[in-house]
């Protein structure tokens, strides 16, 4: 368990150790922290972890319904996060956590335009594509607004949607189910990613864990996205301009290569999607085992003392026992 | 049902003997028959004993979590599992952190399990009175006892042996606190020297160290990389095989070789 | 089909001289080299999966579990069965609110939270099947909850608490039993005293077939069937059993969603209380938790031979419950 304060030799040892390059974990000043994203297998899952201990878990969902009055030629797009108890450890929610995640996350991907809502629309003023992205966290050390960026981006690349349109002659909505037709993928402009340092006097400590997050009194978030353009910047401390642009220079570096990865994933998760299922390695069995009634009602039950048979179920078992099952049932 | 091949594992099992079964995995249900002889046999944490109610005698042994059996002297069997929560136990040394500094009679000590309520007097240090009481702030680590009151109580530390001294209890100054697995720190607290690992790190590293029972551990050595140096590798063995310590242990002397 | 990859370290910068007289710089913290005793080990742990061969599930589809995954819970675990995954956390005993301390014994709190949430998906969920969401979370809540307080020791722990969160991360059919199973494994991993070991199955009835443990698109075709013939009888049961005494097992909770007859009842209890299907699941419990434990087995059959000397305070602070003596 860790301890909720902090005590007063490791603030004083977190920050004289990073004035002389020293950090808590095993990582160097500058370096980042590990990360490791995994697809799910329903469209528009995906878990982003960062080691170690922040575990984010974000899934995609549309529906159909009326866009906004405000806006009536796009679909809408909401972003839901929810910090697990499984993280904090107390089953009263919390609203600051949550709250500054999401604040982040849409400003990234919303604010900034990052999604395509037009083409999230089917006729104008009346129907349209509501697109949700839930964001739970379920393991908390530092760093959840990375991680959180990650597994949304995750998700929304990797989400597909029916083909949904209306029918010319009688002006109905046909939403085309997904096994027959090619799903549609959600169309996005840029992908922005975001990483955050945690400040203490002209010296930058990047992707803090928990302690270091609380005991430095700063914190940076720096988004860049994949055209390498500046998406998102949040400050809490004052910054020399020097090092400002040296921890932009840095995020730049890191984002893109976090980009990169899951450019990549999501490609061989989309390569794996286009194998048809009669092609695909046979994994392991999915579906439950079907038996007969009748089959079942000859098999022989066990007493205390015996060891039932470990024959597969088959009709030659005898069926001399059932009568003392029947006593134990109520019937 | 004694016999543990494949058709039954994980089956409820009974009639098992304590000393034939040392070393292997007991589940909750498994039960046990009471030794023949009429030898002291005490329970630890794991196993539990079946009274008959109505005679007040005693049936079985039960085991009632998921752990290896294992024995320490004298005739004590209880199970060995990975906690990670700490249950507070009489006697026990812990380490804490001053959570809050009330004008009464007690600091509010953080003992980073979920027990809010844990208390320490002001008077509980050596040599105090009440005009000279050592002045401790919020964020101050201590090494106290936990004393021995009712359950009900709240949790009570005293940084004062039963003596009276202190014998290394109190505040504690410098350094770092850092918390592992429960289950981890028997490793670091067995008395046999060939086991006991902050001896061997402290043969590379000198270094001082007090090991709470809730996990908390406090290391100060010579300078602040050592002691990153050393909390980092004790929370590396706390995730690795028992196996793997002379290894870790062989890198660490080699890394401390090219700081120092 | 999860695809999961690492990336590697980025080097970072060199450090900036600087004058400390106390601590001395060191410029090999910039390096991943100082701590590459402990990285590159913790990362593969991660990845093992304590997978059964998958051969020995007969009736219930293959199941998988990943234990302790999550830092700060006591006991955390992720668990598939086929293709349902759920991810449950334990904390307990712990702290529990004012308002939900019991005096005699501890209570206990389960939460369950699906992937999706909102009335966005109210919609969806009315054309799968499911009645009203929010009380599908609820009665699986409160039918973990009444399965808790008959297997967990609660008197032991007066006026603490036991929290149980689970995650829905996949739904493919039976999620009730598989947030049980996942809570059972989660307790076993944190170490909280139990009665016995209890597994859940769900069993699909459908005219005259039945299927263990089906898949989402095998309870489509049950529930489908039931359009066809009012008459036919289909339903899903769900079976709570512990690993009782010899190979009949105890039965903690039964549920019936839809219409089953008696006489069927009886087979799917007959066909249940047989032992295997428990059996099959009891022991990939048993594999999980011998894989988990292994690490610590390390140099244990040593120190039992070395008898371990404790401190003399050691043995009554780690005996935590129950100190006992035998009598004659």
């Amino acid at each position: 368990m860790r301890p909720k304060t902090i005590a007063n030799c490791t603030r004083s040892l977190v920050k004289g150790g990073a004035k002389n390059g020293i950090r808590l974990g095993a990582r160097g000043l500058h370096e980042f922290r590990t990360a490791k994203i995994s697809f799910g297998n329903s469209v528009g899952s995906c878990e982003a972890v960062l080691l170690p201990g922040t575990r984010v878990f974000a899934q995609a969902s549309a529906a159909i319904g009326e866009p906004s009055d405000s806006r009536p030629g796009e679909g809408s797009f909401t972003i839901s996060v929810w910090v697990s108890p499984a993280a904090t450890g107390e089953m009263v929610g919390n609203s600051e956590k949550p709250s500054a995640i999401a604040r982040t996350l849409e400003r990234m991907f919303k604010e900034n335009r990052a999604v395509d809502l037009e083409s999230l629309c089917i006729k104008f003023g009346e129907l349209a594509w509501i697109l949700r992205v839930d964001v739970h966290v379920i393991d908390m050390n530092g760093c959840l607004q990375d991680a959180a960026a990650l597994a949304v981006l995750g998700a929304l690349l990797t989400f597909q949607r029916p083909q949904a349109q209306i029918d010319i002659n009688t002006d109905e909505l046909v939403v085309l189910p997904l096994a027959e037709s090619t799903p549609v993928e959600l169309h996005l402009f840029h992908l922005p990613a975001v990483t955050s340092f945690a400040l203490c006097d002209d010296v930058l400590l990047a992707e803090p864990c928990q302690e270091e997050e609380d005991i430095l009194p700063g914190k940076l978030l720096v988004g860049v996205n994949d055209s390498k353009e500046l998406c998102h910047l949040h400050l809490t401390h004052p910054i020399d301009q020097e090092l400002l642009l040296e921890a932009t220079k840095l995020a730049q570096v890191q984002c893109l290569e976090r980009l990169n990865m899951l450019k990549q994933l999501v490609e061989e998760v989309k390569a794996q999607r286009e194998i048809p299922v009669y092609k695909r390695p046979k994994g392991p069995r999915t579906a439950g085992a079907e038996l007969k009634l009748s089959a079942i009602e000859e098999l022989s039950t066990s007493g205390p003392e015996q060891k039932p048979s470990m024959k597969y179920l088959s009709p030659l078992i005898s069926t001399s026992d059932v009568n003392m099952l029947e006593e134990l049932c109520i019937f | 049902m004694e016999e543990s091949g494949s058709s039954s594992i994980g089956m409820k099992r009974t009639n098992l003997d304590l000393n034939d079964e040392l070393g292997k995995l007991v589940m909750p249900g498994d039960e046990f028959c009471i030794p023949d002889d009429s030898s002291k046999v005490i329970l630890g944490p794991g196993l539990r004993s079946v009274i008959d109610k109505p005679s007040g005698e005693l049936k079985t042994i039960v085991g009632c979590k998921a752990g290896l059996l294992r024995k320490a002297k004298p005739n004590t069997f209880f199970l060995e599992m990975k906690t990670r929560s700490y249950q507070s136990f009489k006697k026990d040394d812990v380490l804490g952190i001053i959570k809050q500094k009330s004008k009464g009679e007690h600091y509010s000590i953080d003992v980073a399990c979920r027990e809010l309520r844990a208390q320490l007097s002001k008077n509980a240090f050596e040599g105090a009175t009440k005009r000279y009481r050592p002045d401790l702030q919020v964020g101050d680590c201590i090494y106290g006892k936990v004393m021995d009151f009712p359950k009900d109580y709240p949790l009570e530390l005293t940084c004062v042996q039963p003596s009276g001294k202190a014998c290394g209890l109190g505040s504690l100054n410098g350094g770092h606190i850092f918390h592992v697995p429960v289950h981890f720190v028997r490793a670091l607290r067995t008395a046999n020297p060939k086991d006991n690992l902050l001896q061997k790190i402290g043969k590379i590293v000198p270094c001082e160290t007090a090991v709470g029972a809730n996990g908390l551990v406090w290391i100060k050595a010579s300078n602040a990389v050592l002691t990153i140096l050393v909390s980092q590798l004790l929370q590396t063995l706390s995730k690795a095989n028992p196996e793997e310590y002379g290894t870790y242990l062989n890198k660490f002397n080699s890394t401390v070789r090219t700081v120092v | 089909m999860e695809s999961a990859a690492s990336e590697k370290h980025e080097e970072g910068e060199e450090e900036q001289q600087q004058d400390e007289d106390e601590t001395p710089y060191c410029p090999f913290f910039s390096n991943s080299e100082l701590f590459a005793f402990m990285t590159k080990e913790r990362f593969l742990r991660e990845e093992e999966i304590a997978g059964v061969d998958e051969s020995s599930f007969q009736f219930v589809r293959p199941m998988r579990a990943k234990l302790s995954i999550l830092e700060n819970p006591h006991g955390s675990v992720r668990f598939w069965q086929g293709l349902t995954c759920v991810i449950a956390a334990v904390y307990g005993p712990s702290d529990v609110r004012m308002s939900k301390e019991l005096p005699h014994r501890a209570a206990v709190d389960v939460l369950f939270r699906p992937k999706v949430t909102g009335s966005g998906n109210m919609s969806a969920m009315l054309a799968a099947g499911l009645m009203d969401p929010l009380m599908e979370e609820r009665a699986i809540e409160q039918t973990v909850v009444g399965i808790l307080e008959s297997v967990i020791h609660l008197e032991d722990h007066v006026q603490a608490g036991f929290n149980v969160i689970l995650h829905e991360i996949e739904n493919d059919g039976c999620l009730v039993s598989a947030c049980v199973n996942a809570t059972v494994l989660a307790l076993l991993s944190a170490g909280c005293s139990l009665r016995n070991v209890v597994c859940a199955v769900t069993l699909g009835v459908s005219g005259d077939s039945v299927v263990v443990d089906p898949c989402a698109k095998q309870i489509q075709d049950i529930q489908k069937s039931m359009g066809k013939d009012a008459c036919k009888s289909n339903g899903l049961l769900t079976f709570v059993l512990t690993n009782s005494h010899g190979f009949v097992p105890q039965i903690l909770h039964v549920s019936c969603k839809g219409r089953v007859l008696p006489s069927e009842l009886k087979t799917c209890y007959k066909l249940v209380c047989s032992g295997k299907i428990v059996q099959e699941v009891v022991r990939f419990f048993y594999l999980c938790i011998s894989k988990d434990l292994k690490y610590s087995e390390g140099n244990g059959v040593e120190k039992i031979e070395e008898q371990v000397e404790m401190e003399p305070g050691e043995v009554e602070s780690s005996s935590g419950d129950e100190v006992d003596e035998d009598g004659e």
